[in-house]
């Protein structure tokens, strides 16, 4: 009976989940276990999870069972690419340079933050990426889940001194997908380095995927991280960038399109520690449904950081009646010499620009889509990723037609 | 080609059209002119199909259809356009990609393929020259930093692309300069035929010198009051509504 009423809702989850076989030291697994110890499920008190509620988990079956099959998609047809199928690294790949997946001991926990101990406890696969010349490289990580299991990949992103490189993160997950995918990316981003993270969640409906970005930049870097949720029961992304250097540069891009009853959550956080860096961050989405959206960003101007330039919005436009959006900037400065701005809007479309678009011939749902591309659009003229492009505008297409 | 028959509008409650009737025949120009208020733009919001009027009796055959019934879209296939008096901005969708989408939804309701890249091209090209806009504005997004006339012009670009049968100016010269004025009227001019028609409703006789209409229609108080000839709108011009309000109070 005590057991039962000490048991929390990580305990519940666990009971479900394998232990890793990746090699863990014994310090590192402690460490990672005290934190889940004392930690339970977020709640509606703990104002960073106020809109995302995760008891959903427990109720996933996580069986391996296959789900639908539907066709993946993969983006990138000249990238190098690592499959990753139901979470575990596909065995017969050809080593690919940079890229490295076999490990005689993994990092130890860098964070406090419970799902990332479990990301670490559970991990189902370590990746780690390596860039270290000019030739800006596309590593493609594509994630096929097809059977409702927990997908737990750890990666290591790493962008050398001077090089440049570029990463796609595709989660793809067949139609009526359910499974728990919890993905932890530890990123660094080392002097005059340049480097790009697009990540497309195109999660099976039932899929619940959890995922946290911890980026380090150093002096005269470039990061971008373009962030595409495209479907899924939950989707919540924590992206922390520590802009530790100065001179650099932060670009932050979402696009989302929910439906049905998904609930999505983008928390963003910049850190200027040091001077004369810039940082611009565009999210948008629209909520057709019943489907929930949040929007938290955070960017942090440190007392020595003068000469930061930061700029940040976040647009919604709501299709349905019962679509929610809860978009929170927040500011805190404590430079006296810098410039940012934040906005936030979330509305409807513009009735009379489809009233006129009707006018002329085109049937209401055509001048709604053609609306919505348009307002969207303008997340995608940031993405310099051809291929990337063209994948999330067809599938914004095919988001009208279903 | 339309005939509107006793229409009876309200807005909120208020009644605004009164019992018009109007009869438009292929080949001809009609202009409807009248004081703030009479109900002009509201006559040309109920053809165009905005949804906030309610029409309480009467009705409107449009090519051999009863229009109430149609939806916006369903009215703009079977050839009816309105130009804007306010046109509508439209970030990010380029004028010239929402034209094509427009052309092949009416060529689609009507059975037949889309138009192909280049004869569109093509058409741009052709039609942008009757009201002399810069191709480069065509390829911009819909009217976005377009000048009062540059949107003015665009409306009747769009009217050359989709070709109408009727085609109802709501107010097309309200705020244009001369010069733009003569544009726009030169474009309205060039495009019209024994085949179709056009309904131009004006507050001010200067559109009309540029214009010929052969009925002048006088609206007021959500009726059409007076009919005449070209000559109606000059008497108009020199001695104002206010004789005709007082005609209608002593008829």
């Amino acid at each position: 009976m005590e057991d039962v009423l000490t048991q929390t809702k990580f305990d519940i989850l666990k009971t479900r989940l394998t232990q890793t076989v990746l090699p863990l030291s014994e310090e590192a697994k402690e460490k990672a276990q005290a934190l889940l110890e004392c930690s339970d499920f977020p709640t509606r008190r703990n104002e960073a999870w106020k809109y995302t509620n995760v008891n959903g988990l427990n109720k996933l079956l996580l069986d391996d069972s296959g789900s639908k099959s539907t066709e993946l998609s993969i983006i990138s047809k000249n990238a190098q690419r690592v499959h990753v199928v139901n979470g575990h690294i596909a065995k017969d790949q050809t080593a690919l340079s940079g890229v490295k997946t076999s490990w005689t001991l993994l990092p130890e926990l860098a964070s406090e933050e419970p799902f990332d101990a479990l990301n670490l406890l559970y991990c189902t696969a370590a990746i780690e990426l390596n860039f270290d010349d000019l030739e800006n490289k596309t590593i493609e990580l594509v994630f096929e889940n097809t059977c409702n299991s927990v997908i737990s990949p750890r990666l290591f992103i790493n962008c050398k001194k001077g090089a440049k490189g570029t990463v796609i993160l595709n989660f793809q997950g067949t139609e009526d997908n359910a499974s728990f995918i919890n993905v932890s990316t530890y990123v660094e981003v080392e002097e005059n380095a340049n480097l790009s993270i697009h990540k497309i969640q195109k999660n099976g409906i039932n899929a619940f995927d959890l995922q946290r970005e911890y980026v380090n930049q150093a002096d005269n870097s470039t990061f971008t991280m373009n962030t595409f949720p495209l479907s899924g029961k939950m989707t919540r992304n924590d992206l922390m960038i520590n802009v530790n250097g100065n001179n650099c540069e932060t670009f932050m891009n979402g696009a989302y399109t929910l439906k049905g009853k998904s609930h999505c959550d983008n928390h963003t956080t910049v850190d200027h520690k040091v001077a004369h860096c810039y940082s611009k961050e565009l999210y948008k989405g629209v909520i057709d449904d019943r489907a929930t959206n949040v929007f938290n960003g955070k960017v942090f101007v440190r007392k020595d950081a003068q000469k930061i330039n930061a700029f940040q919005s976040n647009a919604n436009i709501l299709l349905s009646d019962t679509g929610t959006v809860n978009s929170k900037p927040e500011l805190e400065i404590y430079a006296d010499d810098v410039k940012c701005s934040h906005g936030s809007t979330t509305g409807q479309l513009d009735e009379e620009a489809v009233f006129y678009l009707r006018s002329r011939g085109l049937s209401e749902k055509s001048a709604k889509e053609l609306l919505v591309k348009a307002f969207l659009g303008e997340v995608l003229e940031e993405v310099d990723h051809d291929d990337v492009r063209s994948y999330v505008e067809e599938q914004i297409e095919l988001h009208f037609s279903a | 080609m339309i005939e509107i028959k006793n229409l009876h509008a309200n807005i909120e409650g208020k009644e605004i059209l009164k019992g018009l009737n109007l009869k438009v025949n292929a080949g001809e120009v009609h202009a409807i002119m009248g004081p703030n208020g009479a109900g002009k733009s509201t006559l040309a919001s109920i053809l165009a199909g905005r949804e906030e009027y309610e029409i309480t009796e009467g009705e409107v055959t449009f090519e051999g259809s009863d229009l109430l019934e149609l939806s916006t879209e369903e009215r703009a296939h079977l050839g009816l356009f309105l130009a804007f008096q306010y046109p509508v901005e439209i970030p990010g969708v380029s004028n010239v990609n929402f034209l094509r989408t427009a052309i092949n939804e009416i060529r689609d309701a009507k059975g037949e393929d889309p138009i192909s890249a280049k004869d569109f091209m093509a058409m741009v090209r052709e039609k942008s020259k009757i009201v002399e806009l810069d191709s480069s504005l065509a390829s911009r997004s819909v009217n976005e930093g377009f000048s009062g006339g540059e949107k003015k012009r665009n409306e009747i670009f769009q009217m050359a692309m989709l070709n109408p049968k009727l085609a109802v100016l709501d107010e097309t010269d309200s705020g244009l300069d001369i010069d733009a004025l003569r544009i726009v009227a030169k474009g309205v001019n060039t495009l019209k035929s024994a085949d179709n028609a056009t309904i131009v409703i004006t507050h001010y006789q200067r559109l009309l010198d540029y214009i010929v209409p052969d009925f002048v229609h006088v609206l007021h108080d959500g009726r059409i009051v007076k009919t005449g000839s070209k000559e109606l709108a000059l008497e108009l011009e020199e001695k104002g509504y206010d004789w005709i309000k007082e005609e209608t109070q002593v008829g």
